[in-house]
């Protein structure tokens, strides 16, 4: 057997998988086609940002990847979500969640993914047990009781012991085994890049919502001496084209408007990139000899945080149950207690999602109004604040 | 093969073939599941010798055997995939019949009248033995295994299929397939040589080869349609061995 575990796709999921197995002891192939974009300016770098809620956090640390990023990370202490759903472009309704109401750590630390992929990246050079092969693709997958072959796009194969499918949400690997998905679109595409603002964040993640979808700032560090954020501005396909359009210029004036000014004027501090929104969830979670982690499992749209640690709970229970039974790594009692572990959980996190996101696209008024109610008697009552909240904090099981 | 042919047992021959390949006829079961045995046999095969199924020829240079060809339904596929095929029946009418159809498809198949053991003696050896729904009909299941083994070449692949002993596939195999639907003559198969999954991993073994995977074929009465499962080896299901000696990839 050449490998214990291979993996398809070498993104955030991809690479904290194999951080997290190749530390347990697992001898670890991971493939990506790409290679990782590690800097900011280059083309094809991923702008979007990662919050890594409590239990990810908890998750790195584990696994060792933490202290690699730690100095990079922007503590989140509130969540801020603001209706703006008025007649003009305005925060009528402002709840806030302070972090220190329910524990003694931040919510979250958020961090910009192609700084994630570089520093993930050079932690798997310094790990024995891991290769990391970027720009090799898998092209086939051929698996019998005791081992998996993975034919890759240098014309090698590899066999191993399990696959684990982090390859995304078009994902080879789960597309081989004939695994189906069902998806549902919403006719939104995400707008993610970078700006800068006068007013400090002052570690508060802000949502504002009005129409079509949220429009979310997420703190980064500074950038060039100024306050930087993240954000994801999510609305109609047609509108987000037309945007991406705009000179700078007047990209900057239509979204310092969107955000309600309520970081002074907003400039941009990144190229602009353009994600389609859709929810999807794999019909199951394993085949014979592969296990579906992260978005080739389960794509949500950018909201609170949910898809990417969901994914590294994937991650999690894949690794522990490796740990209990090593020598069962990928056999179908191990893959089927993977999925029972998982699919409830994620099952309802995708539900879930699809609903809040259908909500924050109501563009009709009376609608918009009900929301902006709903928000604020939902948000008073005590018990379903921390209940929210620790939900939001992905520790609900 | 006789140079004396005549012409009116040509023609009955070729009537029998066209009754083989009758996908609503007499061997309708074997047509349905069909698909689905197909797409076992040649995943294995292109995963074992690292082929590429969607190019033409795959098979090209594999020799295959298959054991109980019938009227060439596994034969003919595999030499269109580039193999190069011997197909062999201990009923020698089958033989006639194959050869027959094989000659209207325009392929070039060698089907005998002969047995696994005999092959064997012979020192006839493969890449690739099918073994196909024969297993459960021999007197012997040990020897003709071992027979089987000896007709691979070392790291060869024997393919294995027959169906499980339990309440299931007696209601599903006997009373189903052959009293209720009619899909098989009455008494095709006797139950009690029915062979679980387990016993025949044993029996492979103990002739020498070594087991490697083990899939089922599941009906499916509402879509009428077989599937592979790894899952649900309760009626239907099949097998990969290898010969250990040599290295495939």
């Amino acid at each position: 057997m050449d490998y214990d575990i291979t993996i398809s796709g070498g993104g955030i999921a991809g690479l904290t998988a194999a951080a997290a197995f190749a530390q347990a002891g697992f001898r670890t192939l991971v493939v990506d086609p790409a290679p990782p974009v590690t800097e900011r300016e280059a083309e094809g770098s991923d702008l979007r940002s990662t919050a890594f809620l409590q239990p990810a956090q908890s998750f790195l640390e584990e696994v060792g990847l933490w202290p690699r990023l730690a100095e990079y990370a922007m503590p989140l202490q509130t969540m801020r979500i603001v209706d703006a759903g008025g007649e003009t472009a305005e925060a009528r309704a402002v709840k806030d969640f302070a972090a220190s109401e329910i524990s003694d750590k931040p919510f979250g630390w958020n961090l910009p993914n192609w700084l994630l992929r570089r520093e993930m990246a050079t932690r798997l050079g310094e790990l024995a047990q891991v290769d990391f092969r970027p720009g090799t693709a898998t092209t086939g997958l051929f698996t019998r009781e005791g081992e998996a072959r993975v034919s890759l796009s240098d014309g090698s194969r590899v066999t191993t012991r399990l696959v684990i499918a982090a390859d995304g949400r078009n994902s080879p690997m789960r597309q081989a085994a004939g695994i189906r998905v069902k998806t549902t679109r919403f006719g939104q595409k995400a707008l993610a890049f970078a700006v800068t603002h006068a007013i400090p964040h002052n570690n508060v993640s802000t949502e504002i919502h009005r129409t079509g979808g949220p429009f979310t700032l997420v703190p980064l560090p500074d950038h060039q001496g100024r306050p930087s954020s993240a954000v994801v501005w999510m609305d109609a396909g047609p509108e987000q084209a037309r945007r991406m359009a705009l000179s700078p210029e007047a990209f900057e004036a239509e979204m310092s408007e969107r955000s309600c000014h309520l970081f002074g004027p907003l400039a941009l501090a990144s190229r602009r990139t353009l994600w389609p929104i859709i929810a999807q969830e794999a019909e199951r979670l394993t085949g014979q000899r592969l296990a579906l982690v992260a978005e080739a499992a389960h794509v949500v749209p950018p909201i609170g945080a949910q898809g990417l640690n969901m994914s590294l709970k994937d991650m999690a229970v894949l690794r522990d149950l490796a740990l209990d039974a090593p020598d069962r790594l990928g056999d179908a009692g191990m893959l089927d207690a993977y999925h029972r572990r998982r699919v409830t959980d994620i099952r309802a996190r995708v539900a879930g999602i699809t609903a809040l996101n259908r909500v924050s696209q109501m563009s009709a008024h009376p609608l918009r109004d009900m929301r902006a109610k709903g928000l604020d008697m939902l948000y008073s009552l005590k018990p379903v604040r921390a209940s929210l909240m620790k939900l939001g904090l992905g520790a609900s099981d | 093969m006789t140079t004396t042919v005549d012409a009116g047992e040509i023609a009955k021959f070729e009537a029998m073939a066209a009754e083989w390949w009758d996908p609503n006829g007499k061997f309708k079961p074997l047509h349905m599941m069909n698909p689905v045995r197909l797409d076992y046999i040649t995943t294995q095969i292109a995963g074992e010798y690292d082929r590429q199924l969607g190019t033409e020829r795959p098979f090209e240079g594999l020799r295959i055997l298959d054991i109980g060809c019938g009227g060439g339904l596994l034969c003919e596929p595999m030499a269109r995939l580039g193999a190069d095929v011997v197909g062999v029946d201990a009923a020698a009418r089958n033989i006639p019949v194959a050869e027959a159809h094989a000659r209207q498809s325009g392929l070039d198949i060698d089907y005998r009248h002969t047995t696994a053991e005999a092959m064997a003696e012979a020192g006839e050896q493969f890449d690739v033995v099918l073994n196909m729904e024969v297993v459960e009909h021999v007197s012997d299941p040990l020897a003709y295994l071992t027979a089987c083994r000896q007709l691979l070449k070392p790291g060869g692949l024997h393919l294995c299929s027959t169906i499980n002993r339990n309440p299931k596939s007696f209601a599903m195999a006997i009373v189903g397939a052959e009293y209720v639907m009619r899909w098989l003559p009455k008494g095709t198969h006797e139950w009690s040589k029915f062979i679980t999954p387990e016993e025949l991993y044993d029996l492979m073994t103990r002739a020498g080869l070594k087991p490697v995977d083990r899939k089922g074929y599941v009906f499916n009465p509402v879509s009428w349609k077989w599937s592979i499962s790894d899952r649900d080896l309760s009626v239907n299901y099949v097998t990969a061995a290898l010969k250990p000696g040599g290295s495939a990839c």
